[in-house]
């Protein structure tokens, strides 16, 4: 264990000295306290060269105190936890902690990488676009490989995160972001009016950059009822509405979650008002080798020394363009580091360049007049002035404007209807003004809440026109002379030459050296570096700032993680499970399942020792020889009702229902508007004014939401209602020549003879001991079959009572693959409703009424789906019954070249049928009703197989005279 | 984005699901091919105002006839699309 030898005696606001902390840094032990960060207990260690850059493998310590760090990214923790890119700054330290440099290789100190700054001519700007042009080979077998090892960053474990993550809506009636010194001013007032406040703030502890004298407002604050406030949360979006996205960091500062808490925790926060206190970045300054471990903005070395009593070295120079370096200044003194120069570019002196390899050991300071002297040190501490964090009020669509005066971006609106800013977002510097119109924000804010449109803002905007007249800034970027490397961008090793050389070949647009240079498109995002990239392009271009202008700022405002998007919805709840009123039964007959959409469906159900395809076949037969029963609970179900239900079902569907009489079901087709076929289904009339429908499974929801918009808003007038029935009633069906019997002993009491409940019946009945239930007399199958509706929770014990019922008779149950092998062995159509076909395609023509208007009907004569050589549906059958195809397959004419041109179609359906012993198909194929009988050829390269000659022949292929059905 | 449903109150985007230009009239079961084609095929693509369909299928199921300004999200009015249904928020 090292000592802390940086660590100042007695100082440090945020620590908490009798609790030593130990952790471990590329393997090393080192000790902090409690309070400390990552960052702050390195440096209190000495440790100052903790990365290698992005891509010159230079050298790098910690350049801020802030979260959007762009030096100091850590790997942090081990095993299925471990995270890559952790900025060092925002890590709070715990016991135990875990971090590793990365971007190195083989060791920190001796990263044989850095060879990479020998080659920089070839990483200069649009070293991406110029590179990869070359042979595409080159991609896999050089760039790959070779980049994604030099130029990298931390590694994901591959393991599955062991934490939880999870999401929360909160609404309030005002929003404040930023808890600093304005931010909780304004937190403060706007409550006085009795709103619901929430305050949410970045960092552990409110109170900003100096928390001085706030502790008393702290309290006070956090006393209040109305106020919620929201530690370690940063609001990383500003949607419409005022909806805005912030992440929560409830767990990152311990080792592990506790019990039953997430990692993190993702806020979706609605506010009626937000008033905006997110502060200012501190910019650094451009000059050679700016990015030396020991080189740091001056704020965040202020902030080392007062909150975490560490100093950062024993020499230290200042280069300021400013005032806010004046009380570093006599920190350092008071802390026993000697200030060994200060260069400020007021008086026209600047830091030239930096000396020392892997840490500061001088600078070359030039004067005013051009002279030139060396100054030891170990420390350089760097303030460019401030850049107000716009990043939201940019996100929502203005465009920040350059205050000539302030030498910054500002909001270009100070206010809105639903928005307030405050403290050095809007260019204020002291204490006493952040908090004065922090609390003429609160109040504005709380005035609006009470009586909205009647607050005036004049105080508001007069404070802010006053200060902004005080402070005159002075306009300096980046020093004049040197030859060493001068980085604007330290995240992704964008220089000032780099920018240079954009502009030189012809690049205008902030926008386009942005992509081209990659600048300010590290994960910090140029917080530290943009300016300085807008600076060089006004320079270059010799144009103000202001018509340079920044680039477009979209959310999210930080990194955030992707298991906080996520949240809950990961491994199996990724998306919700629907569950049908028979799946407990199904699971206790062994039955397995598939997944349908959100549906998990009974597949098959396989006997001891069957395999997947035996089973099936028996099932097959089994409907086909005796009788089955399939739980069809899945299909959509609507209940219609109304003196005008008729007329409506008329206008929805293709073919006629005006004639359809009480107690008869019939097949219904429904078109788009475009004339597509939409879904098919059933149409059952139970009572004059009252009709049952069925859909398919998967549209169920499409098509009651087109319902939905025919009646409310096509036809109004019709008087009609209906409803989404589809969890109300379980289904099955059951079929075979012996469904008949079945159905008699489970409903006893009802004439089921074929002449009393014929082929298409419909009725209300009860079934078992008065369970109400509505049979149909439908078959999906081609045999004798009806489907049962029984009220969900009857769903299991009509189940079991047709097993147990149907023993005598052989009964079996059935799962999808059954149902879909018996229905393409009858040629019913299902996949081939695939959104392209349409009626005629489908053979179905004979469903398009022309004695009336329907949804579709105008479009389906347009020329196009009129093609004679259109793909329609048809059968086919191997020449050989032992070949097979598989759905997807597509056909070409015999000997025909292949080529796209001979492709005359596709199988939409393919099975072993065990009733024709044979595979067979259905497909959409060129002109397939004048081909009956031509042999083609089933190609399938997709799958690698030899084509397979097939004969076209009808898709009907059981029973095609309908006489099973009707028996 | 929040839309005020007539019948539910705000509500966030995610409960709705969109349609389209809500100023298009059905064509009589008459009328020539081209009147269909603008029905079903032919949009502008305002900047700015634009009145639309949405239904609130996570809520009412509602169909809602919504003036949304395409460039700010702005909503400012949301009535039920069913005529003598006009609640207004
Ligand atoms: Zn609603």
């Amino acid at each position: 264990m090292t000592r802390q030898t940086h660590r100042l005696n007695g100082a440090g606001s945020r620590l908490d000295r009798s609790k030593p902390i130990s952790f471990t840094f590329d393997g090393k032990r080192y000790s902090g306290y409690e309070g400390d960060t990552l960052a702050s207990a390195l440096l209190a260690n000495g440790v100052r060269l903790v990365a290698r850059s992005f891509k010159y493998h230079r050298p790098r310590g910690i350049f801020t105190c802030d979260p959007h760090e762009p030096s100091a990214l850590v790997q942090l923790r081990s095993g299925a936890r471990q995270e890559p890119n952790i900025p060092a700054t925002m890590v709070e330290l715990y016991d135990g902690l875990e971090a590793t440099s990365q971007n190195r290789w083989p060791s920190l100190r001796y990263d044989l990488l850095s060879v990479n700054q020998l080659f920089s001519p070839f990483f200069a700007a649009g070293f991406y676009y110029k590179t990869f042009k070359w042979p595409a080979k080159f991609w896999t077998n050089l760039y790959e490989p070779v980049i994604r090892r030099a130029a990298g960053m931390g590694r994901l474990s591959g393991g599955i995160d062991p934490d939880t993550y999870e999401k929360i809506h909160h609404h309030c009636d005002i929003l404040v972001i930023g808890g600093g010194g304005a931010g909780i001013s304004a937190a403060r007032a706007a409550a006085q009016s009795g709103a619901r406040v929430t305050l949410v703030e970045e960092h552990a502890r409110l109170g900003g950059f100096d928390s001085t004298g706030l502790e008393q407002d702290i309290a006070e604050l956090e006393a209040l009822e109305n106020v919620r406030i929201l530690p370690r949360t940063m609001v990383f979006g500003w949607y419409d509405n005022n909806t805005f996205g912030a992440v929560e960091q409830v767990s990152d500062h311990l080792p592990v979650p506790a019990a039953h808490q997430p990692r993190q925790r993702m806020w979706k926060i609605v506010a009626p008002q937000v008033i905006l206190a997110t502060g200012a970045h501190e910019r650094s300054l451009v000059f050679g080798n700016n990015d030396r471990p020991g080189v740091m903005l001056a704020s965040a070395a202020e902030r080392y020394l007062r909150d975490y009593g560490v100093r950062t070295g024993s020499r230290a120079v200042i280069f300021t363009t400013n005032d806010s370096t004046t009380g570093l200044v006599k920190a350092l003194g008071a802390a026993g580091v000697t200030v060994a120069a200060v260069a400020d570019a007021r008086n026209g002196d600047e830091i030239e360049t930096v000396h020392g390899r892997t840490t500061v050991t001088g600078v070359t300071l030039r004067q005013k007049d051009g002279s030139r002297r060396t100054v030891d040190c170990d420390t350089v501490c760097v303030s460019g002035g401030w850049n107000p964090a716009v990043q939201l009020l940019a996100q929502r669509g203005q465009k920040p404007h350059w205050s000539e005066n302030l030498q910054a971006f500002l909001p270009q609106e100070m206010a809105g209807a639903d928005f307030l800013c405050t403290g050095s977002l809007v260019g204020l510097e002291a204490h006493e003004d952040c908090q004065t119109h922090g609390r003429i924000a609160g109040e504005a804010a709380g005035k609006r809440f009470a009586a909205p449109d009647s607050a005036s803002l004049a105080d508001y905007h007069n404070y802010l026109e006053a200060s902004e007249q005080r402070a005159a800034k002075f306009a300096y970027f980046e020093s004049s002379t040197g030859k060493s490397k001068k980085f604007i961008d330290l995240q992704h090793d964008v220089t000032a030459g780099d920018v240079s050389l954009a502009t030189r070949e012809g690049y205008r647009s902030v926008e386009h050296v942005k992509r081209y240079t990659t600048l300010g498109m590290a994960t910090d995002q140029g917080k530290t570096s943009n300016i300085h990239g807008i600076a060089a392009m006004s320079k270059a271009l010799d144009k103000p700032m202001s018509q340079v202008g920044t680039t477009g700022f979209r959310p999210p405002y930080r990194p955030v993680s992707l298991g906080a998007l996520a949240g809950r919805s990961r491994g199996k709840h990724w998306r919700p499970i629907l569950r049908t009123p028979l799946h407990g039964w199904v699971e206790d007959k062994g039955g397995v399942f598939i997944e349908s959409g959100l549906w998990h469906r009974s597949q098959y159900f396989p006997k001891p020792g069957e395999t997947m395809s035996q089973a099936i076949s028996r099932e097959v037969q089994a409907v086909r020889s005796a009788v089955g029963f399939c739980d069809v609970s899945t299909l959509g179900k609507i209940d219609l009702q109304g003196p005008d239900a008729a007329a409506f079902l008329d206008r929805v569907y293709s073919n006629g229902f005006a004639k359809l009489p009480v107690g008869k079901s019939r097949y219904g087709l429904m078109l788009r508007e475009d004339g597509i076929v939409m879904d098919d289904g059933t149409v059952s009339r139970l009572a004059e004014d009252h009709y049952f429908i069925t859909t398919t499974s998967a549209e169920s929801d499409s098509v009651i939401s087109h319902l939905e918009y025919c009646h409310q808003v096509l036809w109004p007038e019709l008087d009609v209602v209906f409803a989404d029935a589809g969890e109300d009633w379980a289904g099955i069906a059951l079929a075979g020549p012996r469904a008949r019997d079945v159905l008699a002993r489970i409903a006893p009491e009802m004439d089921v003879s074929n002449a009393a409940l014929p082929f298409l019946a419909a009725r209300e009945c009860t079934v078992l001991d008065g369970v109400p239930a509505r049979l149909f007399r439908i078959s999906f199958s081609g045999e004798l079959a009806y489907e049962i509706y029984v009220p969900s929770p009857y769903g299991r014990p009509l189940a079991e009572a047709l097993e147990r019922e149907g023993a005598e008779f052989g009964i079996t149950p059935y799962g999808v693959e059954a149902l879909d092998v018996l229905r393409i062995e009858k040629g019913h159509v299902s996949s081939e409703l695939n959104k392209f076909t349409t009626a005629a395609d489908l053979g179905l023509g004979m469903l398009m009424s022309a004695k009336k208007d329907f949804i579709g009907r105008a479009l389906s004569s347009r020329p196009g789906l009129t093609d004679p050589d259109r793909e329609v549906v048809v059968g086919l059958k191997p020449l050989d019954p032992s070949h097979s195809f598989r759905q997807g397959a597509h056909i070409t004419a015999s000997g025909a070249p292949l080529a796209p041109e001979n492709d005359d179609g596709y199988i939409t359906s393919a099975a072993w049928s065990p009733t024709m012993e044979s595979c067979i198909a259905i497909a959409l194929v060129r002109r397939g009703r004048e081909r009956l009988g031509e042999v083609v050829e089933i190609i399938d390269p997709l799958h690698g197989e030899d084509p397979v000659p097939a004969t076209i022949v009808s898709h009907h292929f059981y029973d095609p005279e309908n006489t099973r059905v009707r028996s | 984005m929040r839309i005020p449903c007539p019948l539910c109150g705000d509500r966030p985007l995610e409960e709705f699901i969109y349609r389209g230009d809500a100023t298009l009239t059905r064509p009589a079961a008459d009328a020539p091919m081209g009147a269909w084609v603008d029905y079903v095929y032919l949009r502008d693509n305002p900047k700015g105002p634009h009145r639309e369909h949405w239904r609130h299928a996570q809520g009412c199921g509602g169909w809602l006839v919504v003036d949304r300004n395409t460039v700010t999200h702005e909503i400012t009015q949301a009535i039920q699309a069913r005529p003598g249904g006009e609640v207004q928020r």
